[in-house]
């Protein structure tokens, strides 16, 4: 069933508000013809001031479209009301607030308000919708605690516990993952794929292009210039969309390892690296990076070679220069050697060398 | 607030909990209202008193200075106190802002306007003191205040779309408060002097010019004031969470602004109008009830900020009467001298999270 769906959709301003139909719209995004269905994680990715907020803010009936129009469950969203669309999408968006004396169970218990009468009172279904929500994030030990006294990565479960409380079949969620640490944001990728698995729609937009390539069922692209792309990560990844979305002078988006980098000039001294342990060579092959150094292409010409291998006392590190070969059992070892051997040779003019970028 | 899981028991917000404090305020609410009805340039005993105020009584010149003057005015001080505080209290709400009130959002102004308006222009001179007009010109001041009050509001509200910073916002409603101020310096300036008397004993504010016949408009308006904001607890909750999660959770954020807006004037509108612009009390009380029943809750928060403020109007009306050995002193000094130092001591004494709405 389609959760979400947008028909000739155009999000933006109005000049002054929206009464002065004379004035030019500010469009950020137009002709969108856009479907969700359950059980789908879409992220929806885009640089800073590119619409994502706006659109998001469009699409659960906080901003009147400019043109077109914006159907949840089947039905028209400019023709329900305010709690109506409560029980048919539950957003989570960027806003501070002050807690003041409410718990963590208060707060996720404002879900349940679309399903309550005037009076407020929690049911005993009501009681068990809002456990669920919390136990849904993992938050169940901490329904006692103030609100105020969680920290940001729990802030946010609860804010989506909240969401869950609403029993929503579409969840939207606008940068759940700002201000949070590594482990907090992907924490929360994992919570809304689970989500999606368990049958909601989830609707996330954010910064993290890794996570949400990794994460997520599709995306929801938006390019300056070419409006809102809607693809799978992989084709978006492969056909160059993400780095056309993203890139600018300075960086560039790597398809290979999905990541960002800055094309940087590099040390001329070339380090061929090779291992049989696939973890050390890797974090080989980073420190290189971080050193500048060029990597050597397999059977090229090197200035100095270094193997990674697991031997009984752990990770051995093999480097071969001209002057022979040395054994060294830690990272930070070979990192001191590098940079002796830096050393000895003259540092390239680096202003004089055109910018290289460089292949793994 | 809900039926308690087990894992509620240990809630710091769970509404069992507030009982004890309920019934605390309650009973110190009581006994200030009967040291209300004992005290004044008469004194009576308050047993006696409160056996008068059931009949029982049998003399009938305590009879009467209590069924005359001291009845109506506690009750008028027990339901302004209550009017003031849940006004401030909404407006805290509102603003998101432990610092808004009635007095500092300048609505206390806006009504002051609108009652001088009444007193110093609209009167015909000679009949306009305010103790001679009559119940229907007692409704238009108490109107024509709470008119003032919301016109100010609404003033606040339309700039406040467009300033992000509650700050601003004070800063704003400070400037008000100075603009109404200055028009009514106008009018007293170009009023006659017989009317500037009256109207400058109005400002000092008072419990005692409500008489047993005014009474009855002056509670009409109160309990239309907080009728408005029956059931809506909840609402009210959610703005405190923020327009875009109310709204999310199915809140009509507009309507119920719209309804606290009309809701605060009405009760800050009235009490400034029968009493005087009352400072102070519409910030301290809920501040004051949050802090001590440690909630954020509207259930709790509403009729706990009602009798916190029903508490400090009647402690203000004690103190004028008994310091003063005959004498009444004016309100308003009395309050700023119990709230100033309560709102300090609570900023103070707790981490800002608690102070917040």
């Amino acid at each position: 069933m389609r959760l979400l769906e947008t028909e000739g959709l155009s999000v933006g301003y109005w000049p002054r508000g929206r009464r002065h139909p004379g004035g030019e719209a500010r469009r950020v995004l137009s002709g969108l013809d856009l479907s969700m269905e359950e059980g789908r994680f879409v992220a929806l990715l885009g640089p800073n001031g590119s619409g994502k907020s706006t659109l998001l803010r469009t699409l659960v009936g906080m901003q009147w479209p400019l043109e077109g129009r914006v159907r949840l469950s089947g039905r028209d969203l400019a023709r329900l009301g305010v709690e109506e669309r409560a029980t048919l999408v539950a957003a989570v968006l960027t806003e501070r607030f002050d807690s003041g004396w409410f718990s963590v169970f208060d707060i996720v218990s404002f879900g349940r308000y679309p399903h309550t009468d005037f009076r407020n009172l929690l049911s005993a279904a009501d009681v068990l919708a809002v456990e669920a929500a919390l136990e849904a994030v993992g938050l169940s030990d901490f329904a006692g605690r103030l609100f105020s006294e969680l920290s940001d990565g729990e802030r946010q479960k609860a804010m989506i516990a909240r969401a869950l409380a609403q029993e929503t079949p579409l969840l939207v969620l606008d940068e759940p993952t700002a201000f949070l640490d590594a482990p907090a944001r992907i924490e929360i990728f994992h919570l809304a794929r689970r989500l999606a698995r368990g049958g909601k729609a989830v609707l996330l937009s954010t910064h993290e292009v890794d996570l949400a390539l990794r994460e997520s069922d599709s995306l929801w692209l938006i390019d300056r210039g070419r409006g809102l792309l809607v693809g799978s990560p992989e084709t978006l990844a492969l056909d160059g969309s993400v780095g056309e979305a993203f890139d600018r002078p300075g960086l560039s988006f790597d398809p290979a390892s999905g990541l960002f980098r800055a094309p940087e000039d590099r040390h001329p001294f070339a380090l061929g690296v090779s291992g049989g342990d696939p973890v050390g060579l890797a974090w080989t092959i980073r420190l290189a990076e971080r050193l500048g150094l060029t990597l050597a292409p397999e059977g090229g010409r090197y200035d100095a070679a270094v193997r990674v291998d697991r031997s009984a006392e752990g990770q051995v590190w093999v480097l071969e220069t001209a002057k022979g070969s040395r054994d060294l059992s830690s990272i930070s070892e070979l990192e001191v050697a590098l940079l002796g051997l830096l050393a000895e040779r003259p540092t390239p003019d680096s202003s004089a060398s055109p910018p290289q970028s460089q292949a793994l | 607030m809900h039926p308690a899981p087990a894992s509620r028991a240990e809630l710091p917000t769970a509404g069992a909990s507030s009982l004890p404090r309920f019934v605390f305020l309650g009973l110190a609410v009581a006994l200030l209202f009967i040291l209300d009805l004992a005290a004044g340039s008469v004194r009576i005993p308050p047993i006696e008193a409160l056996s008068a105020l059931f009949g029982a009584g049998e003399n009938e010149t305590w009879k009467s200075i209590l069924g005359i003057f001291r009845l109506p005015k506690a009750l008028t001080a027990l339901f302004s106190g209550a009017a003031l505080a849940v006004s401030g209290l909404v407006l805290q709400t509102l603003f998101r802002n432990p610092l808004a009130g009635p007095d500092t959002l300048g609505i206390g102004a806006g009504a002051s306007v609108g009652a001088g308006l009444v007193v110093l222009v609209a009167g015909r001179s000679g009949s306009t003191f305010i103790g001679e007009l009559g119940l229907a010109g007692y409704s238009a001041l108490a109107l024509a205040s709470a008119l003032g009050a919301a016109a100010v509001l609404a003033l606040i509200l339309m700039i406040s779309r467009r300033l992000a910073s509650n700050l601003t916002l004070l800063i704003v409603g400070i400037l008000i408060g100075y603009f109404a101020g200055s028009i009514l310096s106008l009018m007293v300036f170009f009023s006659s002097p017989q009317k500037v008397q009256i109207y400058l004993g109005w400002t000092w504010g008072s419990f005692g010019g409500v008489t047993r016949e005014r009474l009855p408009v002056l509670l009409a308006f109160i309990l239309l004031g907080l009728g408005l904001l029956l059931g809506k607890t909840k609402a009210l909750d959610a703005i405190l969470l923020g327009d875009r999660v109310a709204e999310s959770i199915g809140v009509d954020t507009r309507a119920t602004r719209r309804r606290i807006l009309i809701a605060a004037s009405l009760l800050a509108g009235a009490v400034t109008a029968f009493c005087g612009p009352v400072a102070f009390l519409g910030i301290a009380a809920p501040q004051g009830a949050r802090r001590f029943f440690r909630s954020s809750s509207h259930r709790i928060l509403l009729p706990a900020s009602a009798l916190a403020g029903s508490f400090l109007a009647l402690l203000a009306d004690d103190l004028a009467q008994v310091t003063a050995q005959g004498l009444v002193l004016p309100l308003n000094p009395l309050l700023a001298l119990l709230g100033a130092p309560l709102i300090l001591g609570i900023f103070l004494g707790s981490p800002r999270k608690e102070v917040a709405a």
